[in-house]
Parts: C-alpha cells; sequence; structure tokens
C-alpha cells in the first residue's frame, strides 16, 4: 500500500506538480489574505515569520509526533544564522520558502506521518474513548493508502471498508452501540463539530440551532435494532420517540442536524439489494452528510486548524453552530470548501494550513520596543456600529500582544501531547539508533522509495515502552493545565531518572564522553532543543558541567552532572511545548 | 412462536391439557395487566378466595380474581369476588381478548404492547402498613405481611382483621416465608393448629415465629452486620426447606446461611461472590446482593438469584445471574448468567417434568424488565420474556399454564400454554 | 537570583500580584512599574503580562500600599464535599415521609426546632444548629455535565468564556502569599466519573493538587541517587531555561502555570507529612472511621489546619438511577457519621468559625421514584448545606410543597448560591477579574445572596 500510494506520489509529482502547486498556492495565498485583512482590521502586526529551524521542529512534532533527531536538524541549523536574519524582515504576506514546503511535503509522505497522525485522528473522533490499538490502526491504514476522510466516515458509520479493516472501523459504532446517547452524542462531536447532549433533556439552552428534534432526529439514524440503552424507545421502526420537557411524548423522526428530515431523501437513495438492514439507517445518514458537505468539512478542517495553530478558528472545536461564530472571518468556509472539493483529502487541509503565514509565524511576540507603531483599527464603516474597545491609547501595549489567540498573529504554543512528550524525551535522550537505518533496511527504503521506515519501526517498538508513562503526563486539552502531578513525577520518578541517566550511548553518556564543556553543552542543545545555545546559555551550563572541577572530579559526578542537564533541558518549557 | 397446542382454542379446550404441556416458556405471553397505583414488591396467592394479593410502596392491599383468567383447559369458572356480575363480564372480556390473540396468531407472543392484554385497575382491599409492604404469606385464612416498619402483622384474610402486630426486626423487615412442618423441635410439643413463620429484616437476623400466636421461637444469626466495606449491608431473602428443619438466608454482599430451626445452629454457610459488586478503585459503592433464595423440591439444592457483575454501579447494568448450590456441601453446581441487564428480584423451582426443572426468574433493570427460564444445564436462559417494567415477585402455576407478577405498574397475568 | 532559590516561589507570585495591581488596565505606569520592581529576570513576570488571548488575567485589585490579603480574608478557609452524581434531598435533607415521593425513609427530629431530616442522618440531626440548609434551589440543568458546571462554576456555561471553579476562585482569593503550601487540593480517588475544577479563565496556574490515586501526592520522595545539592543544582537550571523560554511567548499562561507546577515541587516534598494520616491520633482516625471518604475527610482536616485554604473532597455514586434506597442506606450514613464529626471536630479545633464547610452536588433527585426503585436527576428542587464561616447555624431557608415536586418558597439559582458562598468567607461576589479588556464579575451580575443563611 506504501508502493501505491508512492507511485501516485510519483506520478502526480512529475505530471503535474507545477499546476498543482500553483493552484494549492493560490489558496494558500488566499488564506493568508483573509488574515491578513484581519489583523488589518484589528490593528495587530503579526509576529516574525520563524526560522527554518524553528518550523522544522515545529512541523516534525505536528506531522511526526516528535522532535527532529541530531541528524534531521544538523543541516537546518547551520543556515538558522542567514535565514533568521531574513525571516526578520518578512512581512505579513512573505512567502513560503522552498525548504518549507519541501519539509512539508517530505514529512506527508514518510511512514512514520500516518504512525503518528492516526493517534491525532483517533483522538478527534473518539474523544475520551480513544486509545482504542484496533481502531487506531484502521485510521493509520487510511492515511497510508491516502483514504479520503468522506471514505472514513462512511466506513465507520455505515461499513463497507474491506477485509479486516471492516472490523477495526466498526469499532466506532460497535463500542457505543449499547448507549445510543453516547453514540449520538459522540458522532455529532467526531464528526460534525457540534455538542447536542443539551439538547437530550430539553432543547438547547443557550444555542437556538439544537433542538430535542435535531438530538433525538440524528439518535433515529444511528439506532440499532435492539439492545440500545437509552431513555429512547426502540420499539418503533426507525422513528425515535422521547420525553419533552413539559412531560409529553414526542415522535422524532429522522432528521439531519441541518434540519432536514430524511424523507426528502428517500426517494434520492437508492437502497442496494444488498443493504442490510443493521446498516440502513447509517447509511441515510452518511449520504445526507454528504450531501450536506459543510458539517463534516467544517468540523475536520477546524479541528486540523486547531491541531495545528492550538486553537480552532471555531472554539471550542465541538461547539460549532450559529451563535458562536469562526474568530477570523471566512477562512473555515474556505478551508471546509476546498477540503470538499479535493475528495476530502486530509492531506490537502494539512498542507494549506502548514503553509499558510499563520503557521509560519513565530510564536514569540514583537518586543515592545521594536515594534512598529500600532496600526489603528480602520472600521470601513465607522459610527456607534464599531465594536470593541476604542482605539489603543497613546501608551497602548504592542500590537501582537493585544491579539487574541483567536487572531492567529503569533503561533501558540502547543503544550506537547503526552504521547509527543514521551517519545521525544526517549528519542532526545536516547541513543541516536532511531535514525540509522541498518543496510537492509536502507536498501528497502531505496526499492520501496519510502522515506522513514526505520523510523517507523522503532516508534512501533517504543510505543509498548513509553505506554506506561503517557496517564503521568498533563494530557493536551484546549485549556491546558500543569498539573504539580506531572512535575513530581518528572522530577522524582525512576522512569524518569533512567531515561536521562547516562548509560550506553545514550545522550549524557555521549556528552560524557566529550572532554569539552562546550561541545557537550552544544551536543545536548542540539538532540533537544534543535539549537545552538546562546553565549549565556553556554556559560551557565558549562559552569554546571564545571562545578566538579573544582573538587575531585569523578567520571561518575561528570556522568552526573551531564544528566543533569539532560533532565533541566527536557524539562523546560521550551522542549515541553511546540513553538 | 405458537405453543405446540396452539391449534387448540381456549374456549374449546375443554379436556385439560397434561401439566407440561401447559408450560412451554417460549409461549409465554403476556394477557392481562391490573394497574395499582404505585408499585407492588409481594405478592401471594390467597387459595381459599381464589384470587392474587399484592401490596407494596404505599401499604395497600391489593387483590385479583383469579376466576377471570381460569387454568389452561378450564372453562371460565365464575368469579367468586365482588360484584358477581362485573367480574362475569370481566371474565368475557378476557376470554374474548385471548381468542383474538390467538386469532391474530403468529405473532410474538412476547411482544409487550399488544392491543389484546386486558388492562383494568387492581381491586384495592384495605391498608397494612403505612410504609412499603415487602412481603406476603397466607396460611389458610391467615395473611401475613412484613413491612418496612418493622413489624410483622397477622390479618384475618377473608375479612381484613388485624389479628395481631409484632415489631419484628431493628430494621426494615425484607422478607417473610412459611415454614412447613409443625413448629418446635425435640423438646417442644407441637400444638395442633400451629404453623411457622420466618422473617429477615436489616438487624441482619432471622426470625422464627409461632404463626398461630406469634410468639417469637428462634433468632437465627451469623451474618456479618456491615458489608466488607464497613457500610450498611441488607438481608434480602430467605426460604425455607421443603422438610421444615431449615431455612436459608442471604445478604447484600452475597452470603448465605442455613439454620437447623430447631438448635439454631448454622447448617451451611457460603458466599456466592459474584452477586456483589465493589470496585474500590473505580467507583467505592456497592450494588447487587442475593435478591432471591429457593430450596429445590427435593431439598437438595439452594438457587441463588440476583445480578452478576455491575459495570456501573448507577443502574442494574449487570447480567441477570442464577447459581445453584449444593448447600450440604457449601459446592457451587451452577452459575448462569443472561445477557439482558437486570437484577432477579425472586425465583421459583418448577418441577415441568420428571426429567427436568425449570427455574423461573424474574426482575428488571437497565435492559428493562425481565421473566427469564432456565435449565441449569445451559449457561443462559432459555428463554426470555419481557414483563411490562421491573418485576419484583413471581408465581407459577404449573398446571395451570399461569405465571403471575408483580412488580411496578402492578399484577401481571402470563400465560404459558 | 539563586540565592533567592529558597523564597523565589512566593517572591514571584508578590511580584505578579504587584504588577497586576499596578497595571489595573494596562496603563504603562504600571508596565514600567512591574519592569522596574520585577528586576528578577526569567521568572515569567513580564511574559504574563504580555500574554495573547488571556491578556492579563488579574484582578482588579487596590492598586494603593503592598498588595496583601484583605483581613477580612485572612485565614478563611475552605471544605468543599462534592456528592458527584447527584445526592437526593428526599433522603436527606428535604424528606416527605408518608408522601408518594418520599420513599420508606422517615424522617427525625433534630437540634433545630420544627425542623425535620432524613432518618438516615441522626448525626447531623444533632448538629443541625451548627447548619444552614437551602431547601429550594430550582437550577434547571439535570445532565451531569452540565450540571456539574452550572453548580461548580455558579453560572451558565459561556461557549467563549470559560469559567473556573468556585473552589479554584475561593483558592486564588483566600491563599496567603507567604505559605508554601498548595492553595487547593482536590480529591477524588475513585477512577470513574472523575471531573477535575476548572480553572477556566483564570489560567493553568491555578490548578488544584490532584490526589487522585490515593491520599498522598505520588512521587514526593526525589530518585535515587540524587541529593539534596544536586537536585536544588538542576531544577535551578530547568527554572532558568523555562523562565527565560516564557518571555513574550503566545500562550505564556500555559508557560506559567507549567513553571508554577515546578514551583511547587518543592513545598509539596516538604509538606508530605500532611499527608500522612498515621501522624493523626488513632483516635481521630477511628472517629472519622476508616472508609474512604472518612480518611479524605480527615486528611482534609489535617490541611486546612495546617494552612491550605481550600481542600476538596469529592464523594461519587449518588447516581442511583436504580435501587435508589438501598444506594442511600449505604451512602448516607457514611455522610452523615464523617460530616457530623467534621464540622464537630472543627469546631473543637476552634477551626469551624474561619471554615466554610460546603456539601453540594450537581443537582438532586426524582421526586418520582421509576420503575427500577430509583430516582433520575432532578434540579427543580433540591436542597445543599452549609456549615462554618459566615454562616447563620440553624437556619433552614426555602420550602418545597409537601410532594418535594416544586419550590414554593426562596427560590434560589446556581448563581445566588455561588454568591452566598463567595460572602461566607468574605470575598465580594461583585469584585471583576479581567478577561482581556472584559470586567468579569465573580458572581452573575444578577445574582443575589441568600442573606438568611449568612451571619
Amino acid at each position: 500500500m506504501v508502493r501505491f500510494i508512492v507511485t501516485c506520489w510519483l506520478v502526480w509529482g512529475t505530471m503535474a506538480a507545477a499546476s498543482a502547486a500553483d493552484e494549492l498556492g493560490s489558496v494558500v495565498s488566499r488564506v493568508d489574505r483573509l488574515l491578513e485583512q484581519h489583523w488589518a482590521a484589528r490593528g495587530l502586526t503579526p509576529a516574525r515569520p520563524a526560522t527554518n529551524a524553528e518550523l522544522a521542529r515545529r512541523l516534525t512534532l505536528d506531522l511526526l509526533g516528535r522532535v527532529p533527531t541530531v541528524r534531521e536538524s544538523e543541516p537546518l541549523l547551520k543556515e538558522s544564522d542567514k535565514t533568521a536574519a531574513a525571516a526578520a524582515k518578512g512581512g505579513p504576506l512573505d512567502p513560503v520558502s522552498d525548504a518549507h514546503a519541501g519539509h512539508v511535503e517530505r514529512l506527508l509522505r514518510s511512514a512514520e506521518f500516518p504512525l503518528y497522525f492516526g493517534t491525532v485522528l483517533d483522538e478527534m473522533v473518539q474523544g475520551r474513548m480513544a486509545g482504542n490499538e484496533s481502531f487506531v490502526d484502521y485510521l493509520r491504514q487510511s492515511l497510508a493508502t491516502g483514504k479520503s476522510w468522506e471514505r472514513v466516515f462512511r466506513e465507520v458509520l455505515a461499513g463497507g471498508a474491506e477485509g479486516e479493516s471492516a472490523k477495526q472501523a466498526a469499532l466506532f459504532v460497535d463500542k457505543r452501540v449499547k448507549d445510543i446517547d453516547q453514540l449520538t452524542v459522540d458522532t455529532a462531536r467526531g464528526f460534525f463539530g457540534v455538542d447536542i447532549s443539551c439538547a437530550r433533556c430539553h432543547d438547547h439552552p443557550l444555542v437556538a440551532d439544537w433542538t430535542q428534534f435535531h438530538y433525538y432526529g440524528l439518535a433515529a439514524f444511528l439506532r440499532a435494532p435492539g439492545g440500545n440503552k437509552s431513555k429512547t424507545d426502540a420499539a418503533a421502526d426507525s422513528d425515535v420517540k422521547f420525553l419533552a420537557r413539559n412531560g409529553q411524548e414526542q415522535t422524532a423522526r429522522m432528521m439531519f442536524l441541518s434540519g432536514k428530515p430524511f424523507e426528502q431523501w428517500r426517494t434520492a437513495v437508492p437502497t442496494p439489494a444488498e443493504e442490510t438492514a443493521r446498516w440502513s439507517p447509517r447509511r441515510r445518514l452518511v449520504e445526507m452528510a454528504l450531501d450536506d458537505r459543510h458539517f463534516l468539512s467544517r468540523s475536520l478542517v477546524n479541528r486540523l486548524w486547531e491541531q495545528f495553530m492550538g486553537r480552532g478558528l471555531v472554539e471550542p472545536v465541538d461547539q460549532m453552530h450559529s451563535s458562536n461564530p469562526p474568530s477570523v472571518p471566512g477562512v473555515l468556509e474556505l478551508l471546509a470548501a476546498d477540503l470538499a472539493d479535493h475528495g476530502y483529502d486530509p492531506r490537502r487541509a494539512i498542507r494549506v494550513i502548514t503553509l499558510c503565514r499563520a503557521y509560519r509565524a513565530a510564536s514569540q511576540l514583537e518586543e515592545p520596543s521594536t515594534s512598529p507603531a500600532p496600526v489603528p483599527a480602520a472600521p470601513t464603516a465607522p459610527g456607534p456600529m464599531a465594536p470593541g474597545p476604542t482605539a489603543p491609547g497613546p501608551l497602548a501595549m504592542p500590537p501582537t500582544a493585544q491579539a487574541a489567540a483567536g487572531d492567529f498573529a503569533a503561533m501558540r504554543l502547543k503544550p506537547l501531547s503526552p504521547r509527543q512528550y514521551a517519545v521525544s524525551l526517549t528519542l532526545a535522550a536516547g541513543d541516536q539508533a532511531f535514525d540509522e537505518p541498518s543496510a537492509s533496511e536502507r536498501r528497502l527504503g531505496r526499492i520501496l522509495q519510502v522515506e522513514g521506515l526505520t523510523q517507523a519501526e522503532r516508534t512501533l517498538e517504543m510505543e509498548t515502552a513509553f505506554g506506561p508513562l503517557l496517564p503521568r503526563f498533563d494530557p493536551r486539552t484546549a485549556d491546558f493545565q500543569s498539573s504539580a502531578r506531572e512535575a513530581l513525577f518528572v522530577s522524582n520518578s525512576e522512569a524518569i531518572q533512567r531515561l536521562v541517566a547516562a548509560e550506553g550511548k545514550n545522550l549524557a553518556a555521549r556528552m560524557a564522553q566529550t572532554a569539552d564543556d562546550a561541545a557537550a553543552v552544544t551536543m545536548a542543545f542540539a538532540a533537544l532543543l534543535q539549537r545552538p545555545p546562546t553565549a549565556s546559555e553556554r556559560e551557565l551550563f558549562g559552569k554546571h558541567l564545571q562545578g566538579a572541577a573544582e573538587s575531585v572530579t569523578s567520571a561518575s559526578a561528570r556522568s552526573e552532572r551531564c544528566a543533569d542537564v539532560v533532565w533541566a533541558l527536557a524539562t523546560s518549557a521550551e522542549f515541553r511545548f511546540n513553538h | 412462536m405458537n405453543a405446540p397446542n396452539a391449534g387448540v382454542s381456549s374456549a374449546a379446550s375443554s379436556s385439560a391439557a397434561s401439566a407440561p404441556a401447559a408450560f412451554t416458556p417460549q409461549a409465554a405471553r403476556l394477557v392481562a395487566a391490573l394497574k395499582t397505583p404505585q408499585a407492588l414488591l409481594a405478592m401471594v396467592r390467597d387459595a381459599n378466595r381464589n384470587r392474587l394479593l399484592g401490596a407494596g410502596l404505599d401499604g395497600q392491599l391489593y387483590a385479583v380474581d383469579l376466576a377471570i383468567w381460569p387454568p389452561a383447559g378450564a372453562a371460565n369458572g365464575n368469579a367468586t369476588d365482588g360484584n358477581a356480575t362485573d367480574a362475569a363480564a370481566a371474565a368475557k372480556e378476557a376470554a374474548a381478548k385471548e381468542a383474538a390473540a390467538k386469532a391474530a396468531g403468529g405473532k410474538d407472543s412476547g411482544k409487550k404492547d399488544a392491543a389484546d392484554v386486558l388492562r383494568r385497575d387492581a381491586v384495592k382491599l384495605w391498608s397494612l402498613h403505612d410504609n412499603y409492604v415487602s412481603s406476603l404469606a397466607v396460611h389458610d385464612e391467615v395473611l401475613v405481611s412484613a413491612s418496612f416498619d418493622r413489624t410483622l402483622a397477622w390479618w384475618n384474610a377473608a375479612t381484613g382483621e388485624r389479628l395481631r402486630t409484632v415489631p419484628a426486626h431493628d430494621g426494615w423487615v425484607r422478607k417473610l416465608a412459611i415454614v412447613p412442618g409443625l413448629p418446635g423441635g425435640a423438646a417442644e410439643t407441637a400444638a395442633a393448629g400451629s404453623w411457622r413463620v420466618v422473617s429477615v429484616g436489616d438487624d441482619m437476623v432471622a426470625k422464627v415465629w409461632d404463626g398461630a400466636t406469634g410468639a417469637l421461637l428462634a433468632t437465627l444469626r451469623g451474618h456479618a452486620p456491615r458489608s466488607p466495606q464497613g457500610f450498611a449491608t441488607a438481608l434480602y431473602a430467605v426460604a425455607a426447606h421443603p422438610s421444615g428443619r431449615f431455612v436459608a438466608a442471604a445478604d447484600r454482599a452475597g452470603e448465605c446461611l442455613v439454620w437447623e430451626v430447631s438448635t439454631g445452629a448454622v447448617a451451611a454457610r457460603f458466599t456466592a461472590a459474584d452477586f456483589y459488586t465493589y470496585d474500590a478503585a473505580k467507583r467505592a459503592r456497592s450494588i447487587g446482593g442475593i435478591r432471591a433464595l429457593a430450596f429445590s423440591p427435593d431439598g437438595s439444592k439452594l438457587a441463588l438469584a440476583g445480578i452478576g457483575q455491575v459495570t456501573n454501579v448507577d443502574g442494574f447494568v449487570g447480567p441477570a445471574r442464577l447459581e445453584l448450590w449444593d448447600w450440604q456441601a457449601a459446592r457451587r453446581e451452577y452459575a448462569g448468567q443472561a445477557k439482558h441487564q437486570a437484577i432477579q428480584n425472586d425465583l421459583q423451582f418448577v418441577a415441568a417434568s420428571a426429567m427436568n426443572d425449570w427455574v423461573v426468574t424474574a426482575g428488571g433493570g437497565d435492559g428493562g424488565g425481565a421473566l427469564a427460564f432456565w435449565k441449569p444445564a445451559d449457561a443462559a436462559p432459555v428463554h426470555l420474556a419481557k414483563p411490562e417494567g421491573h418485576a419484583q415477585q413471581l408465581l407459577v402455576d404449573l398446571a395451570g399454564g399461569r405465571l403471575f407478577l408483580a412488580g411496578h405498574g402492578g399484577f401481571q397475568i402470563w400465560r404459558t400454554n | 537570583m539563586a540565592s533567592h532559590a529558597a523564597s523565589h516561589a512566593y517572591h514571584r507570585r508578590a511580584m505578579l500580584r504587584g504588577a497586576f495591581a499596578g497595571v489595573a488596565g494596562f496603563s504603562a505606569a504600571g508596565l514600567s512599574g512591574g519592569l522596574g520592581s520585577g528586576g528578577v529576570p526569567g521568572l515569567g513576570g513580564l511574559s504574563s503580562l504580555f500574554r495573547v488571548g488571556e491578556v492579563a488575567v488579574g484582578a482588579a485589585e487596590p492598586a494603593a500600599g503592598p498588595a496583601a490579603t484583605p483581613l477580612k480574608l485572612a485565614g478563611k478557609r475552605v471544605i468543599f464535599l462534592w456528592l458527584a452524581g447527584g445526592s437526593s434531598q428526599f433522603e436527606m435533607w428535604d424528606p416527605k415521609p408518608g408522601r408518594e415521593t418520599g420513599g420508606p425513609f422517615r424522617s427525625i427530629a433534630t437540634r433545630v426546632p420544627g425542623y425535620q431530616i432524613g432518618e438516615l442522618m441522626p448525626k447531623t440531626a444533632a448538629i443541625a444548629d451548627r447548619l444552614a440548609v437551602v431547601r429550594s434551589l430550582d437550577t434547571g440543568i439535570s445532565e451531569h455535565e452540565q450540571a456539574a458546571d452550572l453548580i461548580s462554576a455558579g453560572r451558565p456555561k459561556e461557549p467563549a468564556l470559560d469559567y473556573p471553579e468556585i473552589g479554584v476562585v475561593m483558592a486564588k482569593e483566600l491563599a496567603a502569599r507567604e505559605s508554601t503550601l498548595p492553595d487547593y487540593v482536590s480529591l477524588f480517588t475513585t477512577s470513574e466519573g472523575r471531573r477535575r475544577p476548572r480553572t477556566g479563565f483564570l489560567g493553568a496556574r491555578h490548578s488544584p493538587l490532584l490526589l487522585e490515586q490515593g491520599l498522598r501526592p505520588e512521587f514526593v520522595t526525589p530518585p535515587e541517587g540524587v541529593d539534596a545539592t544536586r537536585y536544588a543544582a538542576r531544577e535551578e537550571l530547568r527554572r532558568l531555561m523555562s523562565g527565560r523560554f516564557a518571555e513574550r511567548r503566545a500562550g505564556a499562561d500555559m508557560v506559567d502555570g507549567y513553571n508554577a507546577a515546578y514551583q511547587r515541587v518543592r513545598g509539596l516534598m516538604a509538606a508530605d507529612h500532611l499527608f500522612d494520616l498515621e501522624r493523626e491520633s488513632a483516635d481521630a482516625r477511628e472517629r472519622y472511621g476508616r472508609t474512604p471518604f472518612g480518611e479524605q475527610c480527615l486528611l482534609a482536616r489535617r490541611l486546612i489546619e495546617a494552612g491550605v485554604p481550600v481542600v476538596k473532597v469529592a464523594r461519587g455514586f449518588w447516581d442511583s438511577h436504580h435501587d435508589n434506597f438501598e444506594s442511600h442506606r449505604e451512602l448516607v450514613p457514611d455522610f452523615d457519621h464523617v460530616f457530623s464529626v467534621l464540622v464537630s471536630d472543627l469546631a473543637e479545633r476552634g477551626l469551624l468559625d474561619s471554615t466554610l464547610v460546603m456539601v453540594l452536588s450537581e443537582f438532586g433527585r426524582t421526586p418520582t421514584i421509576n420503575k427500577d426503585m430509583g430516582r433520575d436527576h432532578y434540579a427543580d428542587a433540591w436542597s445543599i448545606a452549609l456549615a462554618g464561616c459566615g454562616v447563620r447555624g440553624g437556619v433552614i431557608y426555602g420550602k418545597t410543597d409537601e410532594d418535594g415536586r416544586k419550590v414554593v418558597d426562596g427560590r434560589a439559582t446556581a448563581w445566588d448560591l455561588a454568591a452566598t458562598l463567595y460572602r461566607a468567607v468574605g470575598i465580594d461576589p461583585k469584585k471583576e477579574y479581567h478577561w482581556g479588556p472584559r470586567p468579569v464579575p465573580l458572581a452573575k451580575e444578577d445574582a443575589r445572596p441568600i442573606e438568611a443563611v449568612l451571619s
């Protein structure tokens, strides 16, 4: 299957590369323009573009779920000074560098991408029930074979996947089928970006969009014959009876979230002879959702945006309704239409997002002293309708700092997910075998024309090792909270101590064998932070390594100090966050 | 789904079918629902007046005239209770409903909302207690009731006259049963006309009473006063051995004790732990318990019913469960579970044929009401019917092809032929 | 900088407060004042003012004078008992014996003349003169998550603004700056149904210390082979690196919370003995009992006594859709015992006057007894109880009809309740936080504290 995409890629690459790239470029530019207009209207100056080295770390974490290895980041480190200088001059609409665009493509083609991104999609779709290995593997396989999101959606809800993967895809429904309410709420959240759980017991108190008929209308599609645990009465054909708050019994017919009842579609949907009763109502739901396009595409695009930008265009990502508009006008609709027009290919949306200016912005805000003068908000129709606070006072905060997270004027820090943190920590503090393929692995990669086979295999092996660590780390939630629990674990557990302590050819051991303190510090920074230390950092950490020179230096004391440097860098916010 | 003898119309069947043919679980169907204002917890058959008596949350006694639903094979009899004309009319209506149901044929016999079900209100008789009535028993002309008001009360079943009230337990009285045979061990002279009652309560003891005088004959101890986690527990179920020599009681934590009545000595003790769910790491609250007990007709086995391990302690989200124990050896001989998620509150042995005993259990829970027919060779019930609502008590009339339930909504009359 | 290591955590907090106080409204004077008085590079003080999104979240405290905990808040404590899943008012605070809705339990007299309480609560009946009971909550939402959010935040959810839990706000307001202890310890040691207190727009640095695996925080002793000197040295490196990184980052509030978590490590390791119930007398341990809830409440008293301002103990599994009476037979006596011991113990130790004990739940349970002898969710008429700091003992507020279906007197909302709780510990419910430019009063604008239950 890997071969298949690679072939496609090559064909597509040679025949259509130029025009496709242009076409992609024009979508990216339209997104950039919308954001630029938004920034201008809000009087914001976006953060400078990130350097290639910064982008490489960000992108590797976002697409492969780990920090870059020393081998991967070394070339970028050498050019970082140059690009930093160039980047600092960049304007809001500076062009995408070839290096970044090439990097995006390389990572999307890597064998590691489906392996990692399958877990991301799993969390998007499964929510609290994420982590079922078979379902994750189904999503991974879907990404590896270039399955469209439309097809994943269809296979998960209505079946039709081939062979073994049919069972895997069905797990989403199977795990919830006994509880129709859970299935209804999770389907709405996972695929349509709406939380209608309020509407189970009464019309949604705050959102006019959602009535009990929406809830039970959706439930009517999802209800399997018999065996459901629900307040709904599953006796009738496909209608669902429920008690409204006034105590009156109501009957909900199958109705999509858009408010369209199924009746209008009954004739439009051919019922294949082989269609089993079990799948039939869900298949109707799939047809209606795909015809609607709106809910499915907007939800995926918004969740991907959230994944890459740290915040959705609509936030929270499961609250997409009329009274909660996107924070930047136009972008969501543009991306959603583009996704639907391009066969619901998640890679398509990822390309657009990772190439746009907002993704390429630095996470560091402008210095107060060096920032350009604030551009006053210039609403086209000033007057009593002008929203928000009045123009900033003479001593206002610099423009970027005034921006809200939803303005995307700077890259918001993203806490590493437990998985990203565990893999990155294991990798950066470990030996360098991860991307050191054996001769046969190298050969196989060349034959199959696939990059990252070795890394993917090692990551899969690592999964069992880091599994127990995952619940110890704070989850990457919308309102990320650092707990003292994680800090205590990372500070005091033997598990973390074993990772950082010098052993074999791991980072602390390699540092300890490096006689030159500055070189050892540089080595640690390169492995963990993908950048050289600043002068003051070199001095600070150098001093720490020297510490024992005053007393009797033993090899083990130096090893310990090296381990402590690894620990300090690995627990610094710079490592803990994607920036 | 029709029973083999479905071709015989009820009106025409004057020749009685053989007893086993009157008990075909797969044919079990609801024919009448007799409503009470609040749920019933207790039910007993008053043979002298051919009626069912029931009581529950509102403390009132309710009755159903069984003449309206005569045994299978019998002609519609004469109603014996209340206004004869009214009862005759009811019997006529009931027969018509059943005939219509037969005529419709082919329908799922267990289907609960069939229009053919006769629906009436049960007849209210008199007030028993001012708290929940948990159990009833009838001995000849005497009705005994047990209540959460901690007392037992004796009544003239014909007139409703209160014969006596006895403070019985320091806590809710959960269940009572008639102990067959005469009171007294070797040391005691049996008085003619005497009979015995055993009750269990939340003071975690079983007490044996002289049915004729209300005198306490024995207090049987041995159940733990607290749950294994140190919380309140309950003694839910009691049963008397067919010989009258032994009584058994079982609690929330799954512990079952059998005593010799005459000496008060513990004759057997075992724990059926699967009936009790407590997961300290996940939930820290218990649910379950052995809710029903019965000795087999030959006295060798003790059947226990309740719910298996519960996945969500907020409700009866666990499998309906039945166990059979060789109680003298304290050895479990059978454990069966239904996929249906419900607790079983009552059980009855049914000697449907010489070869095979059936056990019928009834209850309710997350999966709705449950009426389960078990052959204790199969791991799961052979047949599961769905009563209306949650059933608390069960009576099988084997020869008559009838089955009675009491619980949420009131009484239910089922046919099993 | 290394020289302040020992005390810098409190320093930083003080500095931040000072800075916030100065920059209320983000005036330039405040900004420069913050920078000037900060003088400690790399501590994240600056970054806190430059965050994207939740622009500096700072209480609009009086700018004049050194920031200090207002006198009326000094030494105030809160024990927050959360009966997760929805406890039944019928079986506890508002019995209706003999009614169709009343269930099988009877009621008993209490020390408050005329007030009858559920028979499962004889020990609480004996201390009823110390309690205020509100029997007239009408909070509308009867779905767990949304109702729990409503009651614990004290206001309806807004998609755009995530409100903090009442306990988090109280911890923020009541925390003494010089304390080395956590501001808020939250216990929920069973794994199912666990909800963590939301810090909402106040941000991650107000996260409580969560005790979820047991009664003691895990990993409170250094790994083998790492002595105190080495431990301090590597933490100092971490702190410097992390602090520098926070400067001017978009989302620096998360870094602040992250660094604050590490700053708490040392204090928590030093406070380990507070979590050690073996240090309590055998009498005290027996008195509270060996049930999980008993031990958790004893721990809560220990922590409160040591100066932790807010401790929450969540006791779950009240959601009795089936078998309501059996579950309340198990749960209520345990609650009755532990709650009455806790209140009495606080009183004996002279802590009750300064400690608010609040018993909340997401909703009550239905008057109708369902087919499975259960009670379902009911938010239209239910009860909560308070004791201690700021509470007028012996007040039974509000009334429901004879079947407990409707509030007939003293209807109170979730926000009325929140305002009452804030007032009880001396926090002004009208006090405003700022979320970006938007002033956000602690309690909803139209909240009316229930004056009758306040002393």
